[in-house]
């Protein structure tokens, strides 16, 4: 223990400062995360606030489980929040990973970039977006709406990719949980059969 | 030119109908190209999450170099684990098949089996060849085309007609071929 009075004293009115500081920003991190859901949020680096009074995450990670009870989990290289209740939230790298228990197949979204709403648990990626699963699928899309929460997305914009032993193109997309299909518009699906046959 | 006479025409119709194989008939060569790649087309496809099917749906038609196909629905199915290998492609309703050649055969569905280059219409089949009104129009139950070499057979054929009856009836019995005398060209 010090005895210094004045020492003390200094502590103390530091303290005074220091820790209301440090309580409002936990409280921030709190109301921003806990409209997820039941959704975590693991903060790997936290980089402060900007300019504007938003709060600025580097690899922060979200885990939840859909309506479906798919377990998620997305991550990002960086998350900057858009809106003064924090809900909106604008992530860059975006990689999230969808594993279904059971023997339903896994797949994966990226994004170059993405805007994820934690009210309605809509992630809007809009540049550079891939969609795979564990079947072989790989799509290559314009943008695609996801809804994190019942694991359903769409598009209206030109879709691409590769099937198994083929390839696809299509004008629009929708992804629908139950049931569990891919509804493409306007599809065109060429196969190789020599692929197909090398297979067997 | 002497006529032959009448009882050794029947005869000879008779033979002819009795000749004919109960199991099955050419049905002629179709021009394909097994090795080109499968064109599938629709306005909507719902590929199941699963990956084991995908239905085609509305202006459903499929293409392979010389041979197309359109039909009400198309379905691709996969089989196996991941990552899923094509097995085979059905066709329902409405099935229409052309060839380049001329070639071409309405039936109620098809299965085309990729890995053994072979597609099978079935139902109420009918072959007829656009290049030549004249020749015979073949129907039955099941029509098989090799895809490797396009040849084909026809199995229980119900009537065989000119391509110029339009009626396209079929009556009962087995399997058989009717051809009708001075028909050939």
């Amino acid at each position: 223990m010090n005895d210094n009075p004045e020492i003390h004293s200094r502590r103390v009115a530091r303290l005074k400062l220091v820790l209301p500081g440090l309580a409002v920003f936990v409280l921030g991190l709190l109301v921003i995360f806990s409209r997820s859901g039941n959704d975590i949020i693991q903060l790997a680096i936290f980089d402060g606030t900007d300019s504007g009074g938003g709060i600025v995450l580097r690899e922060p990670v979200m885990r939840g489980t859909s309506s479906a009870n798919v377990p998620y989990e997305i991550s990002a290289a960086t998350a900057h929040t858009q809106d003064a209740a924090n809900s909106l939230i604008n992530l860059r790298d975006v990689d999230a990973q969808f594993e279904p228990v059971g023997s339903a197949p896994g797949y994966v979204i990226e994004a170059k970039t993405g805007l994820m709403n934690n009210e309605t648990g809509i992630l809007n990626l809009t540049d550079g977006v891939t969609y795979r699963d564990d079947n072989g699928l790989v799509l290559v899309l314009v943008d695609l709406l996801y809804h994190t929460s019942d694991g359903t997305g769409q598009t209206e914009k030109p879709v691409s990719g590769v099937a198994p032993q083929g390839t696809l193109e299509a004008s629009g997309l929708q992804i629908s949980d139950a049931p569990a299909v891919y509804i493409f518009d306007r599809v065109r699906l060429t196969i190789d059969p020599k692929a197909a046959r090398a297979s067997e | 030119m002497n006529r032959l006479p009448q009882p050794l025409l029947i005869v000879l119709w008779i033979a002819l109908i009795w000749q004919a194989p109960a199991a099955a008939e050419t049905a002629g060569v179709f021009a394909t190209d097994s090795d080109a790649p499968i064109n599938i087309e629709a306005d909507k496809m719902s590929l199941f999450r699963s990956g084991a099917q995908a239905e085609l749906l509305g202006n459903a038609a499929l293409a392979q170099g010389p041979l197309s196909l359109t039909a009400r629905e198309v379905a691709v199915f996969y089989g196996g684990t991941a990552p899923r290998r094509l097995t085979h492609i059905t066709a329902a309703e409405d099935v229409h098949i052309i060839s380049e050649n001329g070639r071409e055969v309405f039936g109620d569905a098809a299965v085309y089996l990729v890995s053994a280059e072979e597609m099978t219409v079935t139902g109420n089949v009918r072959v007829i060849n656009t290049k030549d009104t004249d020749a015979d129009t073949l129907t039955g139950v099941r029509l098989i085309i090799n895809l490797r070499n396009g040849t084909s057979r026809i199995f229980g054929t119900l009537k065989g007609t000119k391509n110029n009856d339009k009626s396209g009836r079929q009556s009962g019995g087995r399997a058989r071929i009717q051809l009708k005398p001075g028909g050939a060209r």
